[in-house]
C-alpha cells in the first residue's frame, strides 16, 4: 500500500554556523521554520534534515571556511488549518521564560 | 570684464578666509584617513568638471574628507555659522584637492542650496577658488542629504582661474561620511563617472555645465533614495547593496562567490535550491543586519 504524504507538518530547526579554524568567533544561530509535506512527523523531520544534511560549507571574502550545520531538532508540529487560506496559522507553541524569550528577539549582530 | 575685476578683487578676503578655515580645521585635529580597506573614519568622494578638465577624488587610494560646524566665531560680526567639508587627498604625490566650504543660515540638517566657498588644486600647481560673498551667488552648493554622519550634495558656479586670473566654470557632485568608505555608495561612483564623460562633451558655458551636472546629480538623488529592501534592488550588485543597506559584519557570514553577483541571479540561485544562494539571501533580507 502506498504510504500516504498529504499531511503537511512544521520542522522547526536550529543550524549553528562556525568558522573552521576559528573556534573563539562569535556565535551566530539560525531559527528555521520549513514547511513539509510528509505522511508522519518521523518523515517531515527526515525531509527537512535533507534539507541542512550534508552540512552547507562557502568560504567568505576574508578566506575562511564558513560552515552550517544542524544542532537540533527543535519540534514538528502537524498543521491543522489550510496553510494557503487568507490567515492560517502554521505554527504555535508555548514558553514560560519571557526574558529569555525577548533576549531572542531583540539580538542584533555587531555593526563592525 | 566687470565680473573678473570684482572678482579678483575679492580673492584676498577669500583667501583670508580660507587661511582661517584651515587653521579653524586644524585645531580640530586631523582627521582619520578615508581607506576604502577599512570601515572606519572619514571618507570621501567627488568628481568635478573645471575648465575642461575632469577630476575625480576616487581614484586616489586615501583621500580624507573633514566636516566641521563653526558657530559664528570665524566672523562673530555676522552671527552667521558656517558649516564646511574639505575633501583632500593625504598622498603628496598625488593630484591634490581641496573642496570647501560653504557658509549658511539654516540649521544643520537641512538639505538645500547655499552659496559656498570653493578651492581646488590639481597636482601641478594649478588652482582655482570661488567664494560665497558679494551681490552674484557666483557658486551654489545644493545639498540634498545632510545629515551629521553623511552628505551628498552638487555644486556649479564661476571660480577663479590662480594661474591665468579668468574667471572658470566649475560643476561636480561629492559625497561624504563619517562611518567610513563602506557608507559612500559606490554604485554611485559609477554614476559619477558616466555623468563625467558626458559633461567632457560639454562647453564651458556655465548653464550648458549646469544642466548636465543637474542630470548627474537628479541619479545620484534618484539613488541616493534607492530602498534597502532586497527584492527591490534586483538589478544591484550584492556588494554595493551591502555597503549601502548593511552592516560590516555581514561580510563574515556572506559567501564570498556572490559578493560580485546582482541581487536577481542571488534569488535565483536560491530558488533552483542552491544553499550558498539561500543563505546569501537571507542574509540580504534579514533585518538584523540593517544598518
Amino acid at each position: 500500500m502506498e504510504s500516504r504524504t498529504d499531511n503537511i507538518y512544521v520542522v522547526v530547526l536550529a543550524i549553528e554556523r562556525t568558522f573552521t579554524g576559528d573556534p573563539d568567533a562569535d556565535s551566530l544561530f539560525e531559527e528555521s521554520f520549513l514547511l513539509v509535506r510528509a505522511r508522519d512527523e518521523e518523515h517531515a523531520v527526515e525531509l527537512a534534515t535533507q534539507r541542512v544534511q550534508p552540512a552547507l560549507q562557502f568560504e567568505n571574502q576574508y578566506g575562511e571556511e564558513v560552515v552550517w550545520t544542524l544542532r537540533r531538532v527543535v519540534d514538528v508540529a502537524e498543521v491543522s488549518a489550510d496553510p494557503l487560506a487568507p490567515v492560517a496559522e502554521i505554527y504555535s507553541r508555548f514558553f514560560g521564560d519571557w526574558n529569555a524569550y525577548d533576549s531572542l528577539v531583540e539580538w542584533q549582530p555587531e555593526d563592525d | 570684464m566687470g565680473k573678473l575685476r570684482s572678482t579678483f578683487g575679492r580673492q584676498f578676503s577669500v583667501l583670508a578666509f580660507f587661511t582661517t578655515t584651515l587653521a579653524f580645521m586644524g585645531s580640530c585635529g586631523e582627521p582619520a584617513d578615508g581607506n576604502p580597506a577599512t570601515t572606519n573614519g572619514e571618507c570621501a568622494s567627488w568628481s568635478m568638471q573645471i575648465a575642461s578638465q575632469h577630476l575625480i577624488g576616487d581614484r586616489i587610494k586615501r583621500t580624507k574628507g573633514s566636516a566641521y560646524y563653526d558657530a559664528g566665531d570665524l566672523d562673530p560680526a555676522d552671527e552667521i555659522g558656517a558649516f564646511g567639508i574639505e575633501f583632500r587627498n593625504s598622498d603628496p604625490l598625488a593630484p591634490f584637492g581641496v573642496l570647501s566650504s560653504w557658509q549658511t543660515p539654516v540649521p544643520l540638517g537641512t538639505t538645500g542650496t547655499y552659496r559656498g566657498y570653493f578651492s581646488i588644486q590639481n597636482g601641478n600647481g594649478h588652482s582655482w577658488i570661488g567664494e560665497p560673498w558679494g551681490e552674484d551667488p557666483i557658486l551654489e552648493f545644493s545639498l540634498f542629504h545632510h545629515t551629521s554622519t553623511y552628505l551628498a550634495g552638487t555644486y556649479f558656479g564661476e571660480v577663479f582661474d590662480m594661474r591665468t586670473v579668468e574667471i572658470a566654470h566649475v560643476a561636480g557632485v561629492f559625497q561624504w561620511s563619517s562611518n567610513g568608505c563602506t557608507e559612500i555608495r559606490s554604485d554611485c561612483d559609477d554614476e559619477f563617472s558616466a555623468c563625467g564623460s558626458v559633461c567632457d562633451f560639454a562647453s564651458s558655458d556655465a548653464m550648458e555645465i549646469r544642466s548636465c551636472w543637474k542630470t548627474c546629480a537628479d541619479q545620484h538623488g534618484a539613488c541616493a533614495e534607492r530602498s534597502c529592501i532586497a527584492k527591490e534592488n534586483l538589478d544591484e550588485i550584492a556588494e554595493n547593496f551591502i555597503g549601502r543597506c548593511k552592516k560590516g559584519s555581514i561580510l563574515r557570514e556572506f559567501p564570498t562567490q556572490y559578493l560580485p553577483e546582482t541581487l536577481e541571479k542571488i534569488k535565483r540561485d536560491q530558488d533552483a535550491g542552491i544553499g550558498r544562494a539561500q543563505t546569501a539571501w537571507k542574509l540580504l533580507s534579514d533585518k538584523r543586519f540593517d544598518k
